[in-house]
């Protein structure tokens, strides 16, 4: 069985977690069409490579951020949802951007 | 039964290390009384019984014998009270079992389906029971005929259930094997500081060196070398050893099965040896099944781990040292050796040298043809090696109640492939060999291999070593560390302070 390093409980069995789906940004519920909301819902990219990934931590309810090799089933790096968002869009958290 | 005489028991301290003959056991098989010592396996017993014939085969029902005695096949299936296809050369003796015999109609010395064979040429390979199903209507009258001659074993529906529980085992390095490779890098492993866990299948540790002669074709030499690297490894307090427990499965990251009797561990560890050794390889033949043919291993065990003369005239089949280390063996165990045949043109080696010396007949570049017999092996031919996969037609048949082949070995890669690895044919070493093993698994001893002595020991020790070297690193590289104060704990320098698995110290 696959170990997964959650960033709050450490390394755990990954029976105890759940897949959450690629990352990607929410449309905005006021003025998406049904059809983008249904694809940002359910549809994924089902991208050959390194991609990021919501995951739970069930047992305490903790989400957050894995960076996994879909074509080798590895999972290269897990971090907190914030330092996901700090990462990647640095202007979001305060930080001065230019 | 034939009057082949095996039935009985060699003595002295060299012979039966795993029985003890002050503990005698009575058992029944096909409710004839038996009879056999505590360590003994149902088939060791039967075999010193003189009962050589153990089951019959799946379709012809030909008559079959041990021929691992490591319970690597099907022919040693029995039914033992309500349990069925239990392996007779690897269950334990106790006393007063009921012992049975599969697959045959009326008893096994005497099975009416042995006619089968001579229908042969109307089943060929392949031959599907969906065959019956025509003429429309036509399967319920021939399905309870095929469904008593097909299937081994019976299941018992009022059987008690029996209890069945798990349990959790972790550990830094995990070692598969307690063989010479598996003992020497568990010794380097916990000599470099790493909770080491050695699981080996048998009741004893040693692996060949139980029964072998690797170390300088001395039996003497080699047992006390077990000795030693057994007392080495029992001095040490973070190596654990479980005898008796088979490592059945090697999951992602390093996550092992293993049973013991009724109990299912789930072994997590960081690093994971693999040292589970070699399987035999049989020599082709016509009517290479009968028994009374059998691996040189197999002989190797009967006589070392069970004390039983395996028979009382030899003929050696082999292309290696070790069918020559174990003519030495029949011959210190009194049986006469007819010839060792030898695919090699020209033999040669300490072994071979020393069977030479004692003035048996080495006939080279040949090899068996064919064997005659009808509950046991009664005689074999030998045939010249004509050229590539050909045989002259000149056949000399000679009389024996035991034929012992040692041909060749295919790594046990069976673990490494099923946590990723390809198994891939090497040209080089003429065997299998595994590639693109997982991280955090190697592979040492005959499974990765070696077959030199000093390189077995020079291997599994570099590979001990290794893991020590690795296992601090790999699981800081894993991820990103815990934003927990336990953090610190996870740092390389504090990894002495490991007691149990990084799972519950991080979660702490």
């Amino acid at each position: 069985m696959k170990i997964l390093k959650c960033p709050l409980n450490g390394p755990r069995n990954i029976s105890e977690f759940v897949w959450g789906g690629e990352v990607k940004p929410m449309p905005d519920p006021a003025t998406a069409t049904d059809a983008e909301w249904t694809a940002y819902l359910f549809l994924e990219d089902n991208t050959a490579g390194e991609i990021h990934e919501w995951w739970l931590h069930a047992p305490t309810n903790y989400w957050f951020v894995a960076r996994r090799n879909t074509i080798s089933d590895e999972v290269l790096e897990t971090m907190t949802a914030d330092t996901f968002f700090q990462r990647t869009a640095p202007e979001k958290t305060g930080v001065s951007s230019s | 039964m034939s009057a082949h005489n095996t039935g009985h028991r060699l003595q002295g301290s060299a012979w039966g290390l795993l029985i003890d003959h002050t503990k005698p056991l009575t058992f029944t098989f096909d409710g004839k009384l038996f009879n056999g010592f505590a360590g003994d396996t149902v088939a060791s017993a039967l075999f010193a019984g003189g009962q050589t014939l153990l089951s019959r085969s799946f379709k012809y029902h030909r008559p079959r014998g041990v021929l691992t005695m490591a319970g690597h096949e099907a022919n040693c299936f029995v039914q033992v009270a309500e349990e069925p296809n239990v392996r007779a050369d690897r269950y334990a003796l106790s006393n007063g079992i009921a012992v049975k015999s599969l697959n045959h109609l009326g008893s096994l010395n005497h099975d009416l389906f042995s006619v089968m064979g001579y229908f042969s040429r109307f089943l060929p390979v392949g031959f599907y029971y969906k065959t019956f199903y025509w003429p429309n209507g036509a399967w319920k009258y021939f399905e309870k005929p095929i469904r008593i001659m097909a299937g081994i074993g019976k299941l018992e529906p009022d059987a008690q259930h029996k209890y069945y529980d798990k349990a959790y085992l972790f550990t830094d390095v995990l070692v598969v094997g307690g063989g010479p490779a598996g003992l020497e890098s568990a010794i380097a492993s916990a000599q470099g500081g790493a909770d080491t866990l050695l699981v080996d299948e048998w009741p004893q540790l040693g692996g060949s060196l139980l029964f072998g002669r690797s170390r300088g074709v001395s039996r003497t030499e080699t047992d006390a070398a077990r000795l030693a690297l057994i007392a080495k490894a029992q001095a040490l307090p973070n190596l654990k050893i479980m005898t008796d427990t088979t490592v059945t499965g090697l999951f992602s990251d390093n996550w092992a099965s293993a049973i013991c009797c009724q109990r299912l561990y789930k072994i997590r560890s960081k690093q994971t040896i693999i040292a589970a050794g070699a399987f035999d390889q049989p020599l082709v033949f016509s009517n290479n099944d009968r028994p009374g043919i059998m691996f040189a291993d197999a002989a190797q065990r009967l006589m070392r781990l069970y004390g039983v003369k395996p028979g009382s005239r030899a003929v050696v089949a082999t292309s290696n040292r070790f069918g020559y280390e174990t003519a030495l063996d029949l011959m210190d165990a009194g049986v006469d050796i007819a010839a060792v045949v030898d695919l090699n043109t020209s033999p040669a080696g300490a072994a071979c040298d020393a069977v030479k010396a004692k003035g048996v007949r080495i006939i080279p570049g040949s090899t068996l043809a064919n064997s005659k017999g009808t509950k046991h092996v009664e005689s074999v031919a030998v045939s010249r090696i004509a050229g590539e996969g050909e045989t002259s037609a000149a056949r000399e048949w000679l009389t024996c109640d035991l034929v012992v082949m040692s041909l060749g070995y295919t790594p046990a890669l069976n673990l490494a492939s099923h946590a990723g690895a390809k198994v891939v044919y090497d040209p080089a070493i003429n065997m299998h060999r595994a590639a693109n093993v997982p991280g955090g698994i190697l592979l040492t001893g005959s499974a990765a291999g070696y077959w030199n002595d000093e390189a077995v020991v020079t291997a599994a020790q570099v590979a001990g070593r290794e893991m020590t070297l690795i296992w601090p690193v790999r699981i800081s590289i894993a991820t990103a560390p815990l934003q927990t104060p336990s953090s610190t704990m996870r740092s390389r320098t504090n990894h002495s302070s490991y007691t149990r698995s990084p799972c519950l110290i991080s979660c702490s």
